[in-house]
């Protein structure tokens, strides 16, 4: 965890299509992410925002323009690097094997021993024998533990995660990001199966890893309220490119909407937050 | 419901167990019982360079090279096994799935049609045979490589395709063979740990080493590949490259295991499937525990094989498949008995 | 005398008849034989436990096996032969014959071929040969020999079958002096315990139920694997070193001689009196591995091999013809 974020991601006019399809899923676009942002990735279903997230976790290479972290571009950084900063919250793992819950938060921490690895190989002349064979330390179990606490999940710690519910696995799966300490967040719908209550100890969390630790933290969210309550800035993505960048009450207008959504909903204001209401017609 | 789980100490000290004592049996047991306390004396026998006896000469000569073979060969299969379930994220991945060993089979019957010193510790044999699954390590990674990467689906299918043409080329060619050197062939294809050395052992050993340190090494980074390519990659490892790896270095155990041994079967899948259920999936204790395990179990196999129907030998593969059956059952039967939701 | 009384001379003439073709049948090893007279097939149930009529003169015969052929000439019914197998080389009359081909192109040529009896060997008949010669309704007689006796009750049916019924006679009575003669001069002689190696790697040997093992026997040798399950066990060398055999014999052909590799191998036994006496033999599998006429001339040799003194005592009463 860096105390002082000071990590930026930089996109040129970054752009990416899926093998084998004729139509980019991204395009043009070309975003600053300054460091401890809450920004939120929203728009239609298929608007490019999963691949705007993964373009910037490296998991995908920019066939256009450039993505950069820090100043260098992320594809030229190995992935046990990138790990230090970013962690990824995905939208669903599927799960193969009965590890417990405790196990696969702990991968978490998995990162910082792999840099460790990374400097014995160096002053091993880059002899490739082990990267990932270690023990767990007594700090990696402090950080687990915490992650477990923060997410509610110390009651089921050693349940298989085979037998999980959908939205016990997400939860689990924020838990492994946290327990990275990131300086990054990305966050690919988290919320997707969760119910209130769950949905609000998540953005509660998350926004006091971004407020305490000063963590930024990118959303991909079909849910515009909560995008609107959560982030500071909005990037409203259609067809690849970015149609507006703004706070929430400059991109969720009705206008802005109609055009986007076929007129289905209607845009008010939040009862009790500072924030615009989206509302599906009737 | 709390996963029960062996905790490590318990599971060190069973499987240490486990493995002394099939080495302890195999030595002791045979067409010929030899018994413990005379053990001694013929080791002194040995060492001191003295003409041997029968007894000793069994002992040490065919006995302990075979019992240091079959535990190398048996621990390789589990641990390739093992890591292909990880790579191919399914428990029931075994060393034969992607076809290399029909590769080295069909070498092997190819050699065995054009050769005439082909007899089932031949090094021509070998040579074939691990020429034959180094072909097919290529052909598919040729096959399943889509723009660089390579999708664990793709390798699954190619593996199967390449498994159903190459036994059929197998059988085929086997149809051609004379039926003088069929018994060679047949043994071989079977499975069997006949003519052991140390010469042999000490090669095969040095070369799985390297395989072995540099699977086992990464124990951790396959824990992450289970998860899947994207989550893999966030923690820090790179998908990509780890499956190549995995992919190429249980191709070329495997490759060399079956060329040298013929097909045992069962050990590569049953071996780690039924220590995940026993020990968990967090491979820096199934890797060491598979390797140990499935030693312990090819020695047992290998001497049920040369006692059963003494002074005649069976396959060792027939009594693999005959004992890994059932108690994967039983293991399935029990773990039903207490299961929530099915895995 | 009234027509239908049968006169008496012909009433002993049936009976004589009668009486000698019963006598003929007692003297039959093994196998059923039912006679259906004088002038119809004899059906036998041969080896394989099927159901077989022989003709009563065969002119048109083929050999599926070179014990087969060594047995037709013997009885001298060569011409009668009109294919043989590729292996078939003896005697050397038997090598003029056509040879026949391999797999399906050998049942064509054996349909095309028009015989009226084919003798094969059981097991090494493909059944799609089988049932492709009870299609065209040639009948195929299946032969297994796992002892001299099996052997006199093939002369036997070869000897029916070819109407030379004398000379198969006279041809087990030669064999039994043969026998007898090798018999009194290994009276009372300690057996020698033989391995037989059929195959290397696998070690494999002969079973208690093959043809060799009863060789073997008859030679003054004891198979150190006539306790083994099956025909052709694959044993452990464990068991070779333990059982310690006097003598290792190779089945070989051409030179007679056992190969480096094989010598290589072995040498790392010292243990193994055969070893340590230099009792590694080879022996010519033309002789030891057809049940055939020369049956007792391969147990002689082998004979020779294992009891040398007393096989060397005179010149009489070896192999002749």
């Amino acid at each position: 965890m860096t105390g002082g974020n000071r990590s930026e991601f930089r996109l040129n006019g970054a752009g990416y299509r899926y093998p084998g399809r004729a139509d980019w899923a991204v395009r043009d676009v070309t975003l600053t992410i300054a460091p401890g942002e809450r920004i939120g990735l929203i728009g239609p279903n298929g608007s490019g925002k999963s691949t705007l997230l993964k373009l910037l976790s490296g998991f995908l290479r920019p066939q256009q323009g450039e993505v950069q972290l820090n100043g260098s571009p992320v594809e030229s950084m190995a992935a046990w690097q990138l790990a230090q900063q970013v962690a990824v919250v995905p939208q669903s793992v599927q799960f193969i094997f009965p590890f417990t819950v405790r196990e696969i938060v702990a991968m978490g921490r998995l990162p910082r021993r792999l840099a460790r690895s990374e400097s014995w190989k160096n002053w091993l002349g880059g002899l490739p024998v082990s990267a990932g064979w270690s023990a767990e330390g007594r700090d990696d179990r402090v950080a687990v533990q915490a992650a477990l606490a923060d997410m509610e999940l110390e009651p089921i710690a050693d349940r298989s995660v085979l037998e999980l519910s959908g939205g016990e696995r997400q939860k689990v799966l924020l838990a492994r990001a946290l327990a990275q300490h990131p300086a990054i967040l990305l966050l690919d719908e988290p919320t997707a199966a969760l119910d209130w209550h769950h949905q609000s100890v998540v953005y509660r969390r998350v926004r006091a890893l971004n407020e305490e630790q000063g963590a930024t933290v990118v959303l991909v969210s079909h849910d515009l309220n909560l995008a609107a309550l959560f982030a500071r800035r909005l990037v409203l993505l259609d067809g690849g490119r970015i149609r507006r960048i703004g706070s929430p009450d400059e991109v969720l207008t009705q206008a802005e909407l109609d055009a986007l959504y076929a007129q289905s909903v209607v845009v008010d204001r939040h009862p009790s937050a500072d924030a615009p209401r989206v509302t599906l017609k009737p | 419901m709390v996963t029960r789980r062996w905790a490590p100490a318990r599971l060190l000290f069973l499987t240490v167990l486990l493995l002394g004592g099939s080495i302890l049996a195999a030595l002791s047991w045979g067409s010929v019982a030899i018994s413990w306390r005379a053990m001694p004396t013929l080791f002194w026998q040995w060492v001191s360079g003295v003409p041997l006896s029968p007894p000793a000469m069994v002992l040490w000569e065919i006995r302990l090279p075979r019992i240091l073979l079959a535990g190398l060969i048996g621990g390789v299969l589990a641990v390739v096994g093992a890591s292909l379930q990880a790579l191919l994220r399914n428990a029931l991945a075994d060393p034969y799935v992607l076809g290399v060993s029909s590769g080295a089979a069909l070498g092997a019957v190819v050699g065995g049609l054009v050769s005439h010193s082909l007899h089932e510790a031949s090094v021509t044999l070998f040579l074939c045979a691990f020429a034959g699954s180094l072909l097919t390590l290529v052909l598919l990674y040729r096959i399943s490589s889509v723009h660089g990467l390579l999708p664990v689906q793709t390798l699954l299918l190619a593996g199967v395709v390449i498994n159903a043409i190459f036994s059929a080329l197998v059988l085929f060619a086997v149809a051609l063979v004379e039926p003088s050197r069929l018994f060679g062939l047949l043994s071989w294809l079977m499975g069997s740990i006949g003519s052991a050395d140390y010469r042999i052992v000490g090669l095969l050993f040095l070369y799985s080493l390297v395989g072995l340190i540099l699977l086992l090494g990464r124990a951790e980074q396959l824990n992450l590949l289970t998860l899947g390519d994207e989550s893999a990659r966030s923690l820090g490892v790179e998908p990509e490259r780890l499956k190549r790896l995995i992919f190429v270095v249980t191709a070329l155990l495997t490759g060399a295991v079956v060329s040298l041994s013929g097909m045992i079967g069962f050990i590569g899948m049953m071996v780690p499937h039924a220590l995940r259920l026993l020990i968990g999936p967090d491979h820096r204790l199934l890797l060491p525990a598979s390797a140990v395990i499935g030693a312990a179990f090819l020695i047992l196999a290998d001497l049920l094989a040369r006692s059963l129907l003494a002074p005649t030998e069976l396959p060792v593969g027939v009594i693999t498949a005959l004992l890994g059956g059932p108690f994967f059952l039983y293991l399935l039967w029990q773990r039903r008995q207490g299961a929530i939701t099915g895995d | 005398m009234p027509a239908s009384v049968p006169s008496v001379r012909w009433l002993l003439a049936c009976l004589l008849a009668t009486g000698g073709l019963i006598a003929d049948s007692n003297q039959a090893a093994a196998g059923a034989e039912l006679q259906l007279g004088p002038s119809g097939p004899i059906t036998v149930i041969d080896d394989a436990g099927r159901s077989v009529a022989l003709p009563r003169m065969a002119r048109r015969i083929i050999s599926l096996a070179p014990s087969v052929t060594e047995l037709l000439f013997t009885l001298d019914a060569g011409d009668a032969v009109v294919a043989v197998t590729q292996a078939c080389n003896y005697p050397p009359a038997a090598l003029t014959k056509p040879r026949l081909g391999f797999a399906s192109s050998a049942v064509e040529q054996m349909v095309l071929l028009r015989p009226d009896l084919v003798v094969g060997v059981v097991g090494m008949v493909k059944p799609v040969t089988i049932e492709a010669l009870s299609r065209a309704q040639i009948p195929l007689l299946l032969l297994e020999a796992k002892s001299p006796g099996d052997v006199y009750r093939h002369i036997r049916w070869l000897g029916q079958a070819t109407g030379r019924l004398v000379d198969a006679d006279r041809l087990i009575t030669h064999l039994e002096a043969q026998r007898e003669a090798l018999a009194a001069r290994l009276k009372g002689v300690e057996p020698v315990s033989v391995l037989y190696v059929i195959n290397d790697h696998p070690l494999v040997t002969v079973g208690p139920s093959t043809f060799i093992h009863h060789l073997i026997e008859l030679a003054g040798g004891r198979n150190i694997a006539a306790s083994a399950t099956g025909a052709y066990p694959q044993f452990s060398l464990e068991a070779v070193l333990m059982a310690d055999p006097d003598v290792i014999l190779f089945p070989g052909s051409g030179a007679l001689q056992i190969s480096d590799t094989q010598r290589r191998f072995w040498d790392r036994w010292p243990t193994l009196r055969a070893v340590q006496h230099g009792k590694l033999a080879v022996v010519d599998t033309d002789l030891m591995d057809r049940p055939g006429p020369r049956l007792f001339e391969a147990a002689w040799r082998l004979a020779q091999l294992l009891h040398p003194d007393r096989m060397a005592q005179s010149t009489d009463g070896g192999p002749s013809w």
